[in-house]
């Protein structure tokens, strides 16, 4: 008996003539073909200077082709499109995908288009039993607790829904002080009296102190393991004042957490965001009482140099984040943000000279202290193949020796699948690897906003004569899931932390870097 | 899981019972899910006790450390781990000279402290040191006046490694006494107890430390006996203590001459919570049990009955005839005092228990438990 598959809306074409052909021309190819079919099924084209769309069953099916020269490949994915996508919840999200498999279903098997007198033909990829990672088995401890204790995530995971995260409550040290500032409820009222009593079983409860002393405040704080200061506050004042703050708080180490009132009033009574609030604060001050350890087997490295542009109109900043993988280094993640590197940079490209990636090689090496290290590389946009070999030789010169170099992204070839239809929630994450270096791993296994419909993109972008396999997925998995802080979206988790973490930095960063930062990790998550 | 019981209740009273007890765990955690690192410790402690190591399957890209005890436990090539060993390190020294940051020292910190316990187990099990005398004091440079318990665990390495020692200076003592943090305990607990076999003037000193540092570990790691579901480096500790104790001649028998374990509790009882010790065993030897009850009487009841009972004799005594035979020949007293006769009965057996008391709580101490 064959192994269940689970349907998507991905097309692989394997170029069989010498030269790739320019991804404009078989995307105008595919797009005559799905008119053929809209035509001949009587379905609605929706034709405009930037769209390209099918209507089926009532929702419109946009499409992307993406070439992999070096693997030779083209891609073609299929998905839900409208104007309002980010309104779409749960329901609509899952409606929207079954049709978009349906509208493939109709396509068929096989779609063959012609291209210059020849024809690309792409076939119907498929999720399979046998391609999955299951990370049920991997180990949750709790470093806070004495004696320090560890289970597997599938025991964690059940208990934590048992038990209504009593189970997490339980984990959180009591022995912590939390300083509130606030302006709107100085003089008290129900978000702060309420926040206090949810604070108050987990340590010392200070304040409210006004926002206008909080950086003289910080100033003279004494630093310890055991503070944060917590800015309760409405969305107006998140952007008024939170984001200057923030950025002063982060570069001076003190860690903070933005909580805003309707937060309080709406949602404070669900025990999943209580405990999400808690073990965000308890992480950021480095005493997580949940950690999801990283996999023996698959981590020889000492961990990952991220590197990403933080690029928002009119700033242009380039950040390295160090993150560690290996247990007992005695060191700890950190990110710097660069004004001094120059490049170039598309929503998906990024172009760097070889003066400023040595410039760059030379900065993330004091960013790891001069260390003798042994790195993965994630890229957040895709590089010249030229430059990563640059990045890497210039980085061996400074000591840091590259394993591997991954780019990752959750826009590449946008494609729904019905494994959650049958899975939902599941601690195992279905992969394709497609040709030698490219891969797709669902990471989350539930739905709750239209970028949960579709899988993350891997490639392996160095060492040029590897392939990617299922042991790297598993590290971006990881990646991935570390962010268990966020216990309540445990499952709908879908980025790597690194990247998260640098869309975190420009939202809340970009207009007020002034200079070269360097801020501890744990502060950004 | 088999269950280990010890001697009275299942607490780590002794540093033995705690080598005892993780010689009992290594088989779960070699065939159970931990990590390799604390799954070669337990194989180690196996070949240090005798027993026959197990395979257990390294990476073959693992740390150098993990090889280097690989190689010890008989099963890895110890050789070229050694050398791996070694090449690791002046990378690590090289990186920190070029860069002097905080990081690089911090790092090679790290790797000299968990390589210095292996450098012990080296030595002792294959004669082979992992550090040279030229390494140790280059980290007693690089260190500096940083980094108080490595320096000292350093300084008494050099010191074991010397010709003669006649004593050890009060800043590598206090050292010691300060290394037992997350790295280095099972370090200081064997070098304090060598250096002290070593070092005769600085006996008295280094023993205390020393056994100030293995009631540390033996308090840390009383809570593994009940623990469910703990974590890898609880275990790691166990092991490893473990081995440091069993080096230092526990578990059959403690190399130390009676004197010196009799210091220790002399030394030791002036700490508060050995006062508390004290004090229980104290009720417990010197306090009488009521028959039939789990309850005690203090013993200062026994003085207070006496006093009490001389008063009614003065007051109202009770005078009772009294006769018996003995051997055939009647005896008849008209009139027995009764209270005078208890009183002397209480002081009697009053006298008996000081007699004793020394004695019984000297043995319940050296047991230590408590009834």
């Amino acid at each position: 008996m064959s192994p269940e598959r689970y349907r998507t809306s991905l097309y692989v074409a394997s170029i069989v003539s010498e030269f790739v052909p320019p991804r404009v021309d078989v995307r105008g190819a595919v797009w005559n073909y799905l008119k053929k079919v809209a035509a001949e099924k009587e379905l609605k084209i929706i034709e405009g200077e930037k769209m390209q769309n099918i209507v089926f069953n009532g929702t419109a099916m946009g499409f992307r082709v993406k070439d992999a020269p070096r693997d030779r490949l083209y891609l073609l994915s299929i998905r839900p499109v409208g104007e309002n996508v980010r309104n779409w919840r749960k329901n609509d999200n899952r409606d929207a995908a079954k049709k978009a498999l349906d509208f493939c279903d109709t396509l068929g098997p096989i779609i063959a288009v012609g291209l210059q007198g020849e024809s690309l033909v792409f076939e119907r990829a498929s999720y399979s039993q046998d391609e999955m990672i299951d990370v049920s088995e991997w180990e949750v401890s709790c470093p806070c607790k004495r004696p320090a204790t560890k289970e597997n995530l599938r025991d964690f995971i059940r208990k934590t829904g048992g038990t209504r995260y009593e189970n997490v409550y339980q984990r959180i040290p009591e022995d912590n002080e939390f300083h509130i500032f606030t302006d709107t409820y100085i003089q008290g009222g129900d978000p702060l009296t309420q926040l206090k009593s949810v604070l108050r079983d987990y340590g010392e409860v200070f304040g409210p102190r006004s926002l206008e002393i909080s950086k003289e405040f910080g100033q003279k704080f004494r630093r310890d393991r055991k503070s944060a200061f917590i800015f309760l506050e409405n969305g107006e004042m998140l952007e008024k004042c939170y984001k200057a703050l923030k950025i002063f708080f982060d570069s001076n180490g003190i860690p903070t957490q933005y909580v805003n009132d309707a937060t309080i009033t709406d949602k404070m009574k669900y025990p999943g965001v209580k405990a999400n609030l808690l073990l965000e604060i308890l992480t950021k001050m480095g005493r997580p009482p949940v950690v999801l350890q990283a996999p023996e087997e698959m981590f020889i490295n000492d961990g990952f140099l991220c590197l990403s542009d933080i690029t928002s109109t009119p700033r242009k900043l380039f950040g390295a984040l160090f993150t560690y993988s290996k247990q007992g280094l005695n060191v700890k993640g950190e990110v710097q943000i660069y004004p001094d590197i120059e490049f170039e940079a598309t929503e998906d490209y990024i172009d760097i000279t070889e003066k400023n990636i040595d410039l760059l090689a030379k900065k993330v090496n004091a960013l790891m202290g001069g260390r003798s290290l042994k790195i993965d590389i994630l890229l957040t946009k895709s590089w010249k193949q030229e430059n990563v070999q640059r990045l890497v030789k210039a980085l061996a010169e400074n000591n840091t020796e590259t394993e591997r170099a991954y780019y990752l992204s959750s826009r590449t070839s946008q494609f729904v699948d019905d494994y959650f239809e049958s899975n939902e929630k599941s601690l195992r994450h279905p992969y394709l690897v497609l040709g030698e270096k490219m891969g797709f791993l669902r990471t989350s296994t539930d739905i709750r906003f239209y970028p949960h419909l579709f899988s993350y993109y891997v490639e392996l972008v160095w060492p040029e004569d590897e392939k990617l396999k299922r042991e790297d997925l598993e590290k971006i998995l990881w990646l991935v899931k570390k962010r268990i802080y966020r216990i309540q979206e445990f499952y709908v988790l879908k980025r790597a932390e690194p990247v998260y973490i640098f869309n975190n930095v420009r939202k809340m960063y970009i207009a007020n870097i002034k200079e070269s930062l360097s801020i501890p990790l744990r502060l950004l998550i | 899981m088999e269950k280990v019981s010890f001697q009275g209740e299942a607490e780590l009273g002794y540093p033995h019972e705690l080598v005892l007890f993780a010689s009992h765990r290594t088989m779960d955690v070699i065939q159970g899910k931990y990590r390799t690192q604390v799954k070669l410790f337990a194989n180690f402690l196996r070949k240090v006790l005798g027993e026959k190591p197990i395979k257990i399957d390294v990476p073959d890209r693992a740390d150098v450390p993990m090889r280097v005890l690989e190689g010890l436990t008989g099963r890895g090539l110890f050789s070229g781990a050694v050398e791996d060993f070694r090449a690791r390190l002046e990378k690590m020294v090289e990186a920190y000279r070029k860069s002097h940051s905080s990081p690089a020292l911090s790092d090679l910190s790290s790797f000299v402290e968990d390589g210095i316990f292996l450098h012990i187990l080296s030595k002792e099990q294959a004669r082979e040191p992992l550090f040279t005398e030229e390494d140790l004091d280059g980290f007693l440079g690089i260190l500096g006046r940083g980094g108080d318990g490595l320096r000292a665990v350093i300084a008494a390495i050099r010191l074991l490694d010397g010709k003669s020692c006649e004593s050890v200076s009060n800043d590598v003592i206090s050292g010691l006494s300060s290394s037992g943090g997350e790295r280095l305990l099972e370090v200081a607990i064997y070098v304090s107890y060598a250096l002290a076999v070593r070092c005769s003037r600085s006996k008295r000193e280094l023993l205390v430390v020393h056994y100030q540092l293995v009631r540390k570990a033996v308090e840390e790691l009383s809570v593994a006996v009940d623990g469910a579901n703990l974590a890898d480096e609880v275990f790691e500790r166990l092991f490893r203590v473990a081995i440091a104790l069993f080096m230092c001649g526990y578990l059959k028998s403690i190399r130390l001459p009676q004197e010196e374990k009799v210091r220790y509790v002399d030394e030791i009882i002036r700490t508060p919570s050995i006062e508390q010790v004290f004090a229980e065993v104290f009720d417990s030897a010197a306090g009488f049990s009521v028959p039939r009850t789990d309850s005690r009487v203090p013993i200062w009841v026994a003085p207070l009955a006496t006093v009490i009972l001389v008063l009614l004799h003065a007051t109202v005594e009770i005078q009772r005839p009294f006769e018996t035979s003995l051997f055939g020949v009647p005896i008849a007293i008209p009139a027995v005092p009764v209270f005078l006769l208890f009183a002397l009965a209480v002081l009697l057996i009053l006298l008996l228990r000081l007699l004793y008391l020394k004695k019984d709580i000297v043995k319940k101490l050296r047991r230590g438990t408590v009834d």
